[in-house]
């Protein structure tokens, strides 16, 4: 049966009265119901998604600058003793019912309390590092608090367009209390981890020269 | 080497070209969305809890609000208004899927769509052939208007009723064009309704939305 268009006759046309705008609740996720989307193939396998606050989150594809920091941290962390951490590399670290982010790389304590196998836990995490190029608010903003809240001692920022690195420390109430900036030259030490020092000039790569159009002459 | 004692809010603003800013727009995480194929695979996976009413809008899982007993009421009124007087080609379906889209499923409250032998068993109807939708409006009438609307006038469902239970109106939404409905109407108590493809039928909107 097609419905043709009607014409309208207006019965006691009223202005339509504003109302409060409320956004649409989305529905958030667990981990472990996240988890098992994973396993169950319902998340593409070949994107990039990770778990926050509840909400799925489609990671951007990596970039040229961002896969070579990672592998330069990976290089530099990989020169010290197996027995000092284990090292995990763009995998998921387990924070909360809520958030499963999964950061670029993560320095776990060894032995009694540190890691057990399986997905990482955020209690055995030393260190995260996250390289940030075109994330570097998403990663301050959205990342960086909840590391804080679940008590991830320290936080490395490798932050590719400024060229440093922004390591924070002492996390409190949702925040970290320290922020220190380090720049190309200096050198960066692990604070649960004192033997274990990188520099700035390996792990963040030079940047990319644009090219520009020479100035028309007249 | 730098180092602060941070306050506690730790943005900080860096000075980017225009274009520097486009590109970042784009390469920014954004919230996962799923298809309907995915969506459906969710469901039969088990992965929602037993009872969770969720519908898929625009590739969002949006968690819908609990059922209170005005609402449901509203609802039954209308399923049997339309039941009892529905020609023999249409039928109604009471929060049940439709499949809109590849990225939209929702559930209105009332779906006319076209019968089937089956019920619809081997698929969800899709939006073509659904002469009316309604959907009654307890605490979401900005989401019903803001989000709802548009993804029905996309769907070119000719007819969108939001029923405002709060104030006691129908608003009539016709005439979907380009993605919105270019007529609008509101139906107060006192006033009676004709839907278009019922001609004969009259609604009475007090009986709909009697004053508790």
């Amino acid at each position: 049966m097609t419905v043709a268009p009607i014409e309208v006759t207006y019965i006691n046309p009223h202005r339509i009265e504003p109302v409060e705008r409320e956004e649409p609740a989305r529905r958030t996720f667990t981990a472990a119901e996240f988890k098992k989307m994973a396993e169950t193939g319902l998340l593409r396998p070949h994107e990039r998604v990770e778990l926050l606050d509840g909400e799925i989150i489609k990671i951007p594809a990596i970039g040229n600058r961002h896969a070579q920091s990672v592998i330069a941290f990976t290089t530099a962390f990989r020169e010290y003793p197996t027995e000092l951490f284990v090292l995990s590399v763009q995998g998921p670290l387990a924070l909360s019912n809520k958030s499963m982010p999964v950061p670029d790389l993560v320095l776990l304590a060894r032995g009694d309390g540190g890691y057990a196998g399986g997905i990482p836990e955020k209690a055995s995490a030393l260190l995260v590092v996250e390289v940030s190029d075109s994330t570097l608010w998403y990663d301050r903003n959205r990342r960086l608090p909840r590391y804080a809240e679940e008590g991830v001692p320290e936080v490395w920022i490798a932050n590719l367009r400024h060229e440093v690195i922004e390591a924070y420390l002492e996390p409190h109430d949702g925040a970290y209390r320290v922020q220190t900036t380090y720049r190309r030259g200096e050198s960066i030490v692990v604070a649960a981890l004192p033997s274990v020092t990188v520099l700035v000039d390996d792990v963040i790569p030079l940047p990319v020269v644009r090219a520009r159009r020479p100035a028309r002459r007249s | 080497m730098t180092t602060t004692r941070a306050p506690r809010t730790q943005t900080q603003a860096a000075s980017r070209t225009a274009r520097d800013r486009a590109r970042s727009k784009a390469e920014r995480p954004t919230p996962w969305t799923f298809t309907v194929d995915e969506w459906e695979r969710l469901i039969a996976a088990g992965v929602f809890r037993d009872g969770e009413r969720v519908e898929l809008i625009e590739g969002e899982i949006i968690a819908m609000p609990p059922m209170y007993s005005p609402h449901a009421a509203c609802i039954l009124w209308l399923a049997e208004f339309f039941i009892r007087r529905l020609p023999p080609d249409l039928q109604a379906r009471v929060q049940l899927p439709l499949r809109l889209s590849s990225r939209s499923e929702p559930q209105p409250d009332i779906a006319i769509v076209r019968r089937r032998a089956d019920n619809y068993r081997s698929g969800h109807p899709t939006g073509d052939g659904t002469p009316l939708i309604v959907e009654v409006s307890d605490s979401t009438l900005s989401y019903d208007r803001r989000v709802k609307a548009p993804l029905y006038a996309r769907a070119r469902v000719p007819d969108f009723w939001i029923v405002d239970l709060r104030h006691r109106v129908v608003e009539v939404h016709q005439h979907p064009t380009d993605g919105q409905y270019l007529n609008t109407a509101n139906v107060r108590a006192g006033d009676t309704l004709i839907t278009p493809f019922l001609p004969d039928v009259v609604l009475a909107i007090d009986e709909m939305l009697p004053s508790s």
